[in-house]
């Protein structure tokens, strides 16, 4: 659950998801399930034109490399104890 | 089907033998299901409930997280009342509804009415109703929670057993009419969370949107879905998530909205303004998880079959460890894994620690248990089963050279008594130049340095001078005293910082560099220490700091006799600076040195 959990606190913030194509999606994140960004630009130079016309997309887990976060919105104390208790959890 | 007999399952799954339903095991094409919804399996309309849990065992792999049925009626009963039999009205007319939450559907008490809403059995067009998540094996029914309809809180008629404090639906209702659609879902969210997202979109609005080029062409596949559609699939995944035990569960989110509006309140306190805090809404949690085994065995088949659910993501293999680590063969890695597994079963149990201070309104003072939680990690942290000292006290070093042991010693420190606070204190002082250049990498040690300085501010004089004396031994095996390293150190946050502590907070709390005409008695009240604002890092600072040292040594020494050069010093602040310039490089400061000597 620690991902939920996680990603739920990101909602409502900019993300840039790199997916497993290269293409790389600046948005804002808009569901924590999936992978929705709203207002989406492409980072790189665009050299994906067919971009230029979508404003929201909703984007398949298994093709996402990376998601690049805020790193003021992250608190890395509070995620390594999250890690801690989630391990715990699973091993009883 | 597969699962009329799990026995070692106790779920309350029930059933429902439908008429012409027929148990389709296809895993469709529709994703966006991920995960096996675990709901309930609702009965029928007409069928009462009281009896329901206890019917039919009925193991399948989209097996609910349900409790007991004592402890299960409340949900029970709403989960009852939800709908099933998609097949059975096809053809009603939606009702577009904008207050689709899965949340509040949950909660609320929808599901009494008889108008079936369609929206699955629309997009179901595959020959019968069959639940697509992916690995349910129960018919559609089982899966099914019907697409949104307008919720009425009254119909209490056909709820049984104990019913859910009423209040909860009504105030869902009132906050959802105030969202947007888009935001619907999102009613499980901290408040605070909410808030945010509100001013976010209320600061996007004002932009037109912009005219998209395709936008005149009607697209062929826009509006598959209806909205209520839609929610209905968010709200399968959404159920999935809830748990009894939201602070566990869903521990990082509640903690870093908790924290946010902690510093809210901190900031507001300081004069800053701020919103009025709205009602705090907290999403009822509706207890529906349970263990279940995430291996399904089919009877006939020849292995298992994974599912994969959110609380344990696609087992693929049985992974035992076997046998202990212990034997380890390479010495120098070892040390460190053995070091970094140490403080990993300390950082358990601090936590467990923060969690018992926390949850009880905290009074100064611990309860039993709490003060034997922290001897025991102070003594793990100390390894006082060491015999030798030096042992000991190389076990702690170990620790604290980890960054992640730094933060275990920082975070400690508060809850820990003052006299072992004033061990740890004096270790660290002690061996500070080493704990400087093995910091080099990690520049982490100011996070030790807030929790030392609450420390330091309540110590007596007696150790404080202990504290500085420590300063300027030579510690064991190195060649350098400490408070030169620190002294050389100055351009970094540490080294000043290092300064800024041992010279005894309370010479620089509410003190500025500007010095009194006359010496006072030694201010031995403990107050708010400034050494965050004090230590900047910055060179002026670290001289006001080594002034402020030598001038609280000097408070104490002002009536001994050799005080002439004191004298001269502490009246005019430039001169005094000027005077320990030549300190101020490195080298061993006599006059500094003496004090402490008198002092002794």
């Amino acid at each position: 659950m620690l991902f939920y959990s996680f990603f739920k606190s990101l909602v409502g913030k900019d993300v840039v998801v790199e997916l497993k194509n290269d293409l790389s999606i600046c948005g804002t994140l808009h569901s924590y399930l999936n992978i929705k960004l709203t207002d989406i630009s492409v980072t790189d130079p665009e050299k994906y034109p067919h971009m230029l016309s979508v404003k929201n997309c909703f984007i398949r887990g298994s093709v996402v490399r990376y998601v690049q976060l805020p790193a003021d919105e992250v608190d890395t104390q509070l995620l390594q104890d999250a890690a801690r208790k989630e391990a715990l959890q699973q091993k009883q | 089907m597969n699962n009329l007999n799990r026995k070692d399952s106790n779920s309350q799954v029930v059933y429902l033998p439908e008429a012409g339903n027929a148990v389709s095991l296809e895993d469709t094409a529709k994703k966006e299901v991920h995960q096996p919804a675990k709901m309930n399996c609702l009965e029928g309309p007409g069928k009462t409930c009281g009896p329901l849990a206890s019917e039919e065992e009925l193991v399948s792999a989209c097996q609910l997280e349900k409790e007991e049925e004592n402890e299960g009626e409340e949900e029970e009963e709403e989960e009852d009342e939800e709908d099933l039999d998609p097949d059975l009205d096809p053809d009603l007319e939606e009702e577009e509804n904008d207050l689709g939450d899965p949340a509040v559907l949950g909660a609320v008490h929808n599901t009494q009415e008889r108008e079936r809403d369609p929206g699955p059995a629309d997009f179901e067009s595959e020959g019968g109703p069959s639940c697509h998540c992916p690995g349910c094996w129960n018919t559609w029914s089982c899966c099914f929670l019907p697409p949104p309809q307008k919720h009425s809180t009254s119909s209490p008629a056909q709820h049984f057993g104990p019913r859910l404090p009423s209040p909860d639906p009504t105030l869902f209702c009132s906050l959802l009419t105030s969202w947007p659609p888009r935001f619907s879902h999102l009613t499980q969210l901290h408040p605070r969370h909410q808030r945010i997202l509100q001013q976010q979109q209320h600061s996007q609005t004002p932009s037109p949107p912009a005219k998209k080029p395709w936008s005149q062409q009607p697209d062929p596949y826009a509006n598959l879905m209806t909205r209520k559609e839609k929610d209905w699939v968010i709200k399968v995944q959404m159920v999935q998530l809830q748990s009894a035990k939201p602070r566990l569960d869903d521990y990082y989110y509640q903690e870093y909205y908790q924290k946010l509006e902690k510093k809210q309140a901190d900031e507001e306190l300081l004069g800053r303004r701020n919103r009025v805090e709205s009602l705090k809404l907290v999403t009822p949690y509706i207890p529906k998880a349970e263990a279940y085994e995430s291996v399904v065995r089919i009877e006939g088949s020849l292995g298992q079959v994974a599912v994969s659910t959110c609380f344990s993501p696609r087992r693929a293999i049985d992974a035992v460890p076997h046998g202990t680590q212990e034997q380890d063969i390479e010495a120098a890695s070892s040390q460190r894994l053995r070091v970094l597994y140490r403080i990993e079963k300390m950082f358990l149990q601090l936590l467990e620690i923060e969690e018992g201070w926390k949850y009880r309104p905290p009074p100064p003072c611990f309860s039993e248990q709490q003060s034997n939680q922290v001897e025991k990690l102070f003594q793990t942290l100390k390894t006082q089963e060491q015999n030798n000292l030096e042992e000991a006290a190389d076990g702690f070093l170990q620790v604290l050279s980890v960054r992640k042991g730094k933060a275990l010693v920082a975070r400690l420190l508060p809850f820990l008594p003052q006299d072992q606070a004033v061990t740890i204190l004096l270790a660290i002082t002690h061996h500070l130049p080493l704990l400087v250049r093995r910091d080099v990498a990690d520049q982490a040690l100011q996070m030790l340095f807030k929790p030392l300085g609450k420390c330091i501010s309540h110590l007596t004089l007696h150790e404080l001078l202990q504290g500085l004396q420590g300063l300027t031994l030579l510690p064991p095996g190195s060649s350098e005293r400490p408070v030169t390293v620190v002294l050389q150190n100055q351009d970094r946050h540490g080294g000043s910082d290092c300064l800024g502590d041992s010279p005894n907070a309370y010479s620089l709390s509410g003190r500025t560099p500007s010095f009194p005409q006359q010496p006072t008695s030694p201010v031995l009240s403990p107050r708010g220490q400034t050494i965050g604002s004090a230590a900047g890092g910055q060179d002026g600072v670290c001289l006001d700091l080594l002034i402020c040292l030598f001038w609280n040594t000097c408070m104490w020494e002002v009536e001994s006799s050799d005080t002439s050069y004191i004298d001269y010093v502490y009246r005019d602040p430039e001169s005094l600076k000027t005077f320990l310039m030549p300190l101020y490089i490195g080298e061993p400061f006599p006059i500094f040195i003496s004090f402490l000597q008198k002092s002794k």
